[in-house]
């Protein structure tokens, strides 16, 4: 679990800062050009449809630069393969970056979700994951909290005096808590209460060999929208490291 | 007169594709879409733009200045509640089917902090209309207002999905916002947003059909002008 979190997080930090060039005063034609939504940006790859032009130009650079040839590859292996991206596929996913409200207390944690099949046509999507410090339980430092030996000769009495934030110190050594069952835990608790997504990706497996993320891009260009804003080439193994975490296969 | 032909063609053009697959709801017999089917898929995202291009003229309409119509607040208030009208279940709670409340349907703002960062804040959609009015009337920010939004052209639409009895789409649109103080621009943005379109079995004069209802809005990050 933690190490496909680390490989999406690094994966996403690859992301650069993008300053665009301002065009003001041609609202719909800017509008019109941009890939709006996810399902069209899925549409124009599927099509094949200048596939240079999906990438965010900013991240492009010049046609000398290693990231632009890169992308060069990834198009003409995109085109080689014939890969199609489909909503109802199970190897693209959405990692939302959410702000909420931990017992009053603003924090921001990653949500994972991907799309689920429930009967004949009809899709939902589902949380994966859910990542986020607050989700570790870590104890306080100097925390000496533990049940003594002798505990049991007094019914266990001292369970009693166990504090909320010193929980994990009474765990088993090799426990490995799932951050998700904790993150659902709190919402079912009324401790946590998403406010809204403040940052969205998504991430597809579905080209072979490679990996690649998409995220919206609010500015005023022709190049504007859902464009891909990192690639990388990952071999089978890896991705499938990655889905069957995804999927808690085993 | 042009407008009835439209509706008139578009009723019977969706009566000769009545898919195979009837369910009963509320007692109206509902001839279901195909999800499968183009033609279907056309029909019905066509419908959804329209009714998101009537939403954006009545907030047009909504919060008009002297520069632009000059409604009383009274019209400001018909147009608001024409602009409800348009949402599912006005826009108000729906009781699910096991008693409890469920969430009004809601519009999601942004805005940047002292720090820079976006924050978005997301109020029922009532609320938000309201609240756009008192901006106008109050004349407290700007003295003049315009908002204006994306053509039926520029917008784009998803394929629609069946969502268990019933079927939605979500809509892509850009509003610009500009506020002025006397002549001077103050403020301007733009922003893209998101609406999901929920298809609703209601009777019309042509028969059981599926009307677009509005339901949340999700704001893109603004980008200022």
């Amino acid at each position: 679990m933690n190490k496909v979190l680390i490989l999406i997080t690094v994966f996403i930090s690859f992301n650069i800062n993008v300053y665009a060039q301002v065009i003001i005063g041609s609202g719909d034609s800017l509008f019109q050009s941009r890939i709006k939504l996810v399902e069209s940006f899925m549409n124009r790859f599927n099509n094949r449809e200048n596939l240079i032009g999906l990438f965010d130009s900013e991240m492009l650079g010049s046609e000398k630069d290693s990231v632009y040839k890169a992308a060069q590859q990834f198009a003409k292996d995109a085109t080689k393969s014939g890969a199609k991206l489909n909503f109802a596929d199970t190897s693209w996913f959405a990692i939302a970056t959410c702000a909420g409200k931990y017992k009053g207390k603003s924090v921001d944690f990653i949500l994972i979700l991907n799309v689920e099949t429930y009967g004949k046509d009809l899709y939902k999507w589902v949380v994966a994951k859910a990542q986020g410090d607050f989700f570790s339980l870590t104890p306080p430092k100097n925390d000496n909290t533990l049940i003594t030996p002798l505990a049991h000769e007094t019914n266990f009495m001292e369970l009693s005096r166990i504090k909320a934030e010193s929980i994990l110190s009474v765990s088993q050594k090799r426990y490995e808590l799932d951050q998700t069952a904790v993150f659902y835990t709190m919402i079912n608790s009324g401790l946590l209460n998403i406010e809204y997504v403040s940052e969205l990706q998504f991430m597809f497996l579905q080209l072979p060999g490679w990996i690649f993320t998409i995220k919206e891009f609010e500015r005023q260009t022709y190049n504007a929208g859902w464009l891909i804003t990192s690639i990388e080439r990952i071999n089978d193994k890896d991705k499938r490291l990655i889905l069957n975490n995804l999927y808690y296969e085993k | 007169m042009k407008k009835l032909l439209i509706t008139l063609s578009i009723a019977l053009c969706f009566n000769a594709l009545q898919a195979q697959t009837t369910i009963v709801d509320a007692g109206i017999v509902i001839n279901m879409p195909d999800v499968n089917n183009e033609e279907h898929q056309k029909l019905l995202q066509q419908r959804a733009k329209e009714c998101v291009k009537q939403m954006n003229d009545y907030i047009s309409s909504m919060t008009a200045t002297q520069k632009n119509g000059h409604p009383t607040v009274n019209d400001r208030y018909k147009f608001r509640k024409a602009a409800i009208a348009l949402f599912l279940n006005e826009g108000d709670s729906i009781t699910l089917e096991n008693g409890t409340k469920g969430a009004p349907v809601m519009m999601e703002t942004t805005s940047k902090n002292s720090k820079g960062r976006t924050i978005k804040t997301t109020r029922p959609v009532k609320e938000y209309f309201d609240r756009l009015i008192k901006m106008i009337v109050e004349k407290r920010t700007y003295t003049d207002v315009t908002i204006t939004s994306t053509d039926i052209e520029a917008m784009d639409v998803t394929n629609i999905k069946k969502v268990g009895d019933r079927y939605q789409c979500v809509v892509s649109y850009s509003q610009d916002f500009i506020g002025r103080r006397g002549e001077l621009t103050a403020y301007a943005d733009r922003t893209k947003k998101t609406i999901t379109v929920w298809f609703v079995a209601e009777k019309t004069i042509w028969g059981d059909d599926l009307i677009p209802k509005l339901g949340d809005i999700a704001a893109g990050e603004t980008t200022r002008l």
